[in-house]
């Protein structure tokens, strides 16, 4: 037992534990036993229940058996039928049964004395009352019937039917009393448990406030010394009633006593230390205090140079001239903490930047630079500062009057000279004189700056002047480094290289622009080896190198310069030169040396070859004259081939000089067909004129060679004969002519190469035809020298047809819209001077149609004679007359002397270019030959009218012009 | 004698040619272009054959590339007359198959004299 005590005392744990257990224990047993009462309270009452309602059931029976006899004998009385006296007496046996099984049932008084009373009154009912009536009735004595009712029948039936009411009622308070008594029990016990939970929460309160009080008093007491220590209050607490407990809290209030206790004594030695650190805090504190000051300084002074870092770095983060001078004025504005500012270049453009300025006052300032403040700067080269009140347009919603300091900068070069001016302005306050001394300090880095850009900016001036020389040579050059990497490109070398843009190409590595250039052209290693051998081995004595681009179908010729400074090798100049044209002429060259020594072998292997037969062999007469024959034509043939070689030789290199005049086609035409007549038998010759128009402006004999070639084509290329037809008519302003024929014709295939030089149609019915190849390349050179075309069509064995156009030599048209000005000309009379025969007929031709009046005369003298007679309203005049000695100008002259016909305009008409000559001596006009026929009437025309204008009057005449 | 072809486009040299070698006692066909030429050569066995270079239809060259094509003529002696005379010209014509060349102008008298060592075997 005192071993338990002790268990329970050495925890508080123990004791709670314990406590709530107990406390458990005598609930459920509490509630269990309320549980049980209830329940057998509620069987009880349940029992009894069973009981009333089993008696009810049966004493209800009773009634109605009763009740069911009385109304049986009744009705048998009244209606005599037998089922009802039947019935009687089975209710007779019901009511016994009834009565039997309420026997059993019954517990109580009133039940017995009921049963009893209910039994006598079935004794006397069914044993004597019903009987008698029975047979008082079957016996026909209602009388007696009657009496019997009368006498206590009736009464009794309803004093019994009374009882069994009452029996009845007693049944039904019963259960009631029965219910009401299980209420109350239940409502007993529920009261009974409630006060029961009451108490043991009392209990348990009770025992929890003695615990609480047990532990939480000490411990109350341990928080207040506790707390009182914390304050650093002195306390001195008994705490031994408590150090001698057993429990926790014992063991707690143990434990703190030692901590007091050492607190105690830690707390003096802590006390002596702090007072040591408080001295010592005193001394860092004054010591923070200096390096905080010193700091500030610090902060400002790396806040003063990192603007001056920025400012420094603006200077040099680029050469571009605005791009500096911005940053130069940002960040001067913010090293002097000015408001606005301004930095001005004294260059042509007065480049400038700006900071916080208007665009007006920016230009204010730019127009007054030599004449406002700043000119002093110009004269002194010192920077100053100015005082001065803020101009209201300055000062915003300020009212007060305030203040505004200027500074003045200039940024001397090393001559001394004014490059540049800052003017900055600072509402803040005034500048010191140390602050202007930075200022100019950093001046002088803005004018190096300034001098590298305009270094910069000249050395770029000539690079691009450079580049703008390299790229206006026609080759391309390419300067390569030591290492092989691409320097310097020009235009041409990018072209070349197929690349878009200079930069695309320089600085490109060995490797790259190498093998870029390699695929282009068709030499591959071979190119490759050749520039390696230069760039890398130094062979500079190498012969230029040729390749192809076959892209681009040129062929290109490169050499290499090496280039040295100092005796030191730099690196090497390619230079790529288009070699096409040249390539190609000396291909043709070779081309036409061997076909043209072809051509010429064959007929030299003939002439050398009979003419060793005949010096080495006996022959007989008539082999030697076939043989001289031989010899003679092959000779005229080489002869031929000569002239036309030549001839085309002077053709294709423009040398050939073509005497053009005015000449008829049809008459040169005729003339050639002459001269081919004579070679032919077989052949018929046909001339279709069929316009009238025929004369162009040519050279007679070329011309002839045309005609003469196609012809003699004709006739040797229809070896059967046949008609050869010439064809003259007009196209569209040409002058077209048709040779054809109805020979061999032409396969289509060789049509395109007809007009080459030696192409000759290789087919089998051809090659027994002389000729040299040509003929017809002869024909093209000339046609186009006459800008007219030449073509062909033709059948294979109908024959060819060869078309010659060229271009009509124009008149005036004589439409009805220059009916106006042909009635002026038609009363103009005109004295044409010329020696030239054809030229003199085409001439008044071409006046006539206009609507002149022409008369021609061919001398000088004869000229001034007829003028002198007939005064003429104009003269056209050659120079050149032949016949006599008296030229154009002599008549010029003459005319112009004379005072009577000094007036009449004189329009030269020369092969001379002496326009300068001719206008001095007074001719109003200078057509230099050939000239078209049109442009004479047309200056004439214009001169008249220009008369006309001056005053002098043309009667018009009414005759038709034409 | 021999049996000789002579295939030029030029009438002149072909008089020439047959003149001389029919002096000579040799028996000449003659063909004026590339294609007359061949039909000849299928049609004939020539102790030699003498072409032009350049020809209608066929050129010398081409005849004699055909030819060497031909089963039984491939060792039938062709010699090529040209005024193609360069060294690379020659050395095209005789890496074709021809067996022999001359040069344009010739001389009648040197043809003769080389066709007879030729003929007799003389003329590797």
């Amino acid at each position: 037992m005192e071993k338990m005590r002790n268990y329970f005392r050495q925890s508080l744990a123990r004791q709670f534990v314990a406590l709530v257990t107990s406390f458990l224990f005598i609930f459920v047993i509490g509630s269990a036993s309320l549980f049980s009462y209830q329940s057998s309270l509620t069987t009880s009452f349940e029992q009894k229940k069973e009981q009333i309602e089993t008696k009810m059931k049966y004493a209800q029976e009773i009634e109605r058996a009763f009740n069911q006899a009385f109304s049986d004998a009744r009705g048998y009385l009244a209606f005599n039928r037998k089922e009802f006296k039947l019935s009687i007496f089975r209710e007779q046996e019901n009511v016994q049964t009834a009565l039997d099984a309420l026997e059993l049932a019954a517990t109580t008084k009133d039940d017995t004395q009921y049963i009893l009373k209910a039994r006598q009154f079935a004794n006397y009912y069914f044993g004597t009352l019903v009987p008698q009536a029975i047979e008082a009735f079957e016996n026909g004595n209602i009388q007696k019937v009657l009496s019997l009712s009368e006498n206590g029948g009736t009464a009794s039936i309803e004093q019994f039917q009374f009882q069994m009411k009452t029996y009845k009622n007693k049944l039904t308070e019963q259960l009631d009393r029965e219910f009401q008594q299980l209420r109350d029990d239940q409502t007993k016990a529920q009261t009974a448990f409630i006060l029961f939970i009451f108490t043991i929460l009392t209990i348990l309160i009770t025992i929890a406030r003695i615990m609480m009080k047990k532990i939480g008093r000490p411990l109350n007491a341990l928080a207040v010394v506790a707390e009182k220590i914390a304050k650093d209050e002195q306390v001195v607490y008994d705490m031994r009633e408590t150090t001698n407990r057993e429990d926790e809290i014992g063991k707690l209030a143990t434990a703190f006593k030692k901590m007091l206790t050492s607190i105690q004594e830690k707390e003096e030695s802590l006390m002596a230390h702090n007072e040591e650190l408080m001295a010592q805090q005193d001394e860092l504190e004054f010591q923070q205090a200096e390096l905080e000051q010193a700091l500030e300084t610090m902060q400002a002074r790396e806040q003063q140079l990192k603007r001056r870092n920025d400012f420094i770095n603006g200077l040099s983060n680029s050469l571009d001239k605005q791009e500096v001078l911005n940053s130069i004025v940002m960040h001067m504005a913010r090293v002097m903490e000015a408001d606005r500012g301004m930095i001005v270049l004294m260059n042509d453009e007065k480049t400038h930047a700006t900071f916080g300025l208007s665009e007006y006052g920016v230009e204010q300032f730019l127009t007054y630079i030599y004449n406002g403040l700043h000119q002093r700067l110009f004269e002194q080269k010192k920077p100053f500062m100015l005082k001065r009140e803020v101009a209201a347009s300055e000062k915003g919603y300020h009212e007060e009057t305030m203040f505004v300091h200027d500074v003045f900068l200039p940024v001397l070069s090393n001559e001394n000279d004014v490059q540049a001016i800052l003017v900055f302005s600072r509402f803040g306050g005034p500048f010191s004189d140390e602050d202007i001394q930075e200022y100019v300090g950093l001046t002088k880095q803005i004018s190096i700056s300034l001098q590298k850009i305009a270094l910069y900016e000249q050395s770029e001036r000539a690079r691009e002047t450079v580049q703008h020389i390299l790229n206006t040579v026609q080759e391309g050059i390419h300067f390569v480094d030591q290492n092989g990497n691409s320097m310097i490109v020009n235009k041409q070398m990018v072209a070349l290289l197929q690349k878009q843009s200079i930069a695309e190409l320089e600085g490109a590595s060995y490797e790259r622009w190498v093998r870029d250039l390699v695929e282009q052209s068709d030499a591959g290693e071979k190119l490759c080896d050749y520039l390696r051998a230069i760039i890398f081995n130094g062979d500079e004595e190498r012969e230029p190198f040729v390749y192809h681009l076959p892209q681009k179908r040129k062929v290109i010729q490169v050499y290499a310069k090496p280039l040295y400074r100092n005796g030191e090798r730099q690196g090497t100049v390619f230079v790529h030169r288009d070699i096409t044209k040249e390539f190609e002429v000396d291909q043709m060259k070779s081309e036409f040396v061997s076909t043209v020594s072809h051509e010429l072998r064959t007929p030299l292997s003939s002439v050398l070859g009979f003419t060793e037969l005949m010096l080495t062999k006996e022959l007989k007469p008539e082999r030697q004259k076939k043989y001289l024959t031989t010899i003679y034509q092959e000779a005229k043939r080489l002869t031929a081939l000569i002239n036309d070689f030549l001839d085309v030789q002077r053709m294709e290199s423009g040398k050939q000089t073509y005497d053009k005049k005015y000449e008829d086609v049809v008459a040169i035409i005729e003339s050639v067909i002459e001269t081919q007549k004579v070679n032919t038998t077989i052949h018929q010759f046909h001339v279709q004129k069929e316009t009238n128009k025929t004369t162009v402006l040519g050279d007679r004999d070329k011309l002839a060679q045309v005609f003469t070639n196609l012809i003699s084509n004709a006739i040797k290329y229809s070896p059967e004969g046949g008609n050869i037809t010439v064809r003259i008519y007009e196209r569209g302003n040409r002058l077209c002519v048709d040779v054809q024929d109805e020979g061999l014709g032409i396969p289509e295939e060789a049509i395109p190469n007809l007009f080459t030089k030696f192409y000759r149609v290789d087919n089998s019915d051809r090659r027994r035809i002389g000729g040299t190849g040509l003929g017809l390349a002869i024909v093209k050179e000339i046609v186009k020298a006459h800008e007219g075309e030449v073509s062909v069509t033709s059948e294979l064995k109908k024959g060819s047809t060869f078309t010659v156009s060229l271009p009509l030599v124009v008149m005036a048209n004589t439409g009805d819209d220059e009916r106006e000005t042909d009635e002026k000309q038609a009363h103009a009379h005109v004295i044409i001077v010329e020696d030239d025969e054809n030229l003199a007929a085409l001439l008044e031709a071409e006046l006539k149609d206009s609507g002149f009046r022409v008369k021609l005369v061919k001398e000088g003298k004869e000229a001034i004679e007829l003028i002198q007679k007939e005064k003429p309203d104009a003269v056209v005049l050659d120079i050149m007359l032949e016949e006599h000695d008296t030229s154009g100008w002599d008549v010029l002259k003459a005319l112009k002397q004379n005072e009577e016909l000094a007036h009449i305009p004189i329009i030269i008409s020369s092969a001379l270019e002496e326009r300068e000559k001719g206008m001095a001596l007074g001719a109003n006009s200078y057509l230099v030959k050939p000239y078209q026929p049109s442009q004479l009437s047309k200056t004439i025309l214009q001169m008249l009218l220009n008369k006309e204008r001056q005053g002098e009057i043309f009667v018009p005449l009414n005759e038709e012009a034409n | 004698m021999a049996k000789i072809l002579l295939a030029e486009d030029e009438e002149v040299l072909r008089m020439l040619v047959v003149d001389t070698l029919e002096d000579e006692g040799h028996d000449i066909d003659e063909a004026c272009d590339g294609e007359e030429a061949l039909e000849l050569i299928k049609q004939n066995d020539y102790d030699l054959i003498l072409l032009d270079y350049m020809m209608p239809i066929y050129t010398g060259l081409e005849v004699i590339q055909q030819v060497r094509q031909m089963p039984d003529k491939k060792h039938v002696k062709i010699m090529m007359l040209s005024a193609k005379s360069q060294q690379a010209d020659q050395q095209r014509v005789l890496d074709a198959g021809a067996d022999y060349f001359m040069a344009k102008p010739y001389s009648p008298l040197e043809l003769v004299q080389r066709i007879e060592a030729i003929l007799h075997g003389e003329d590797a």
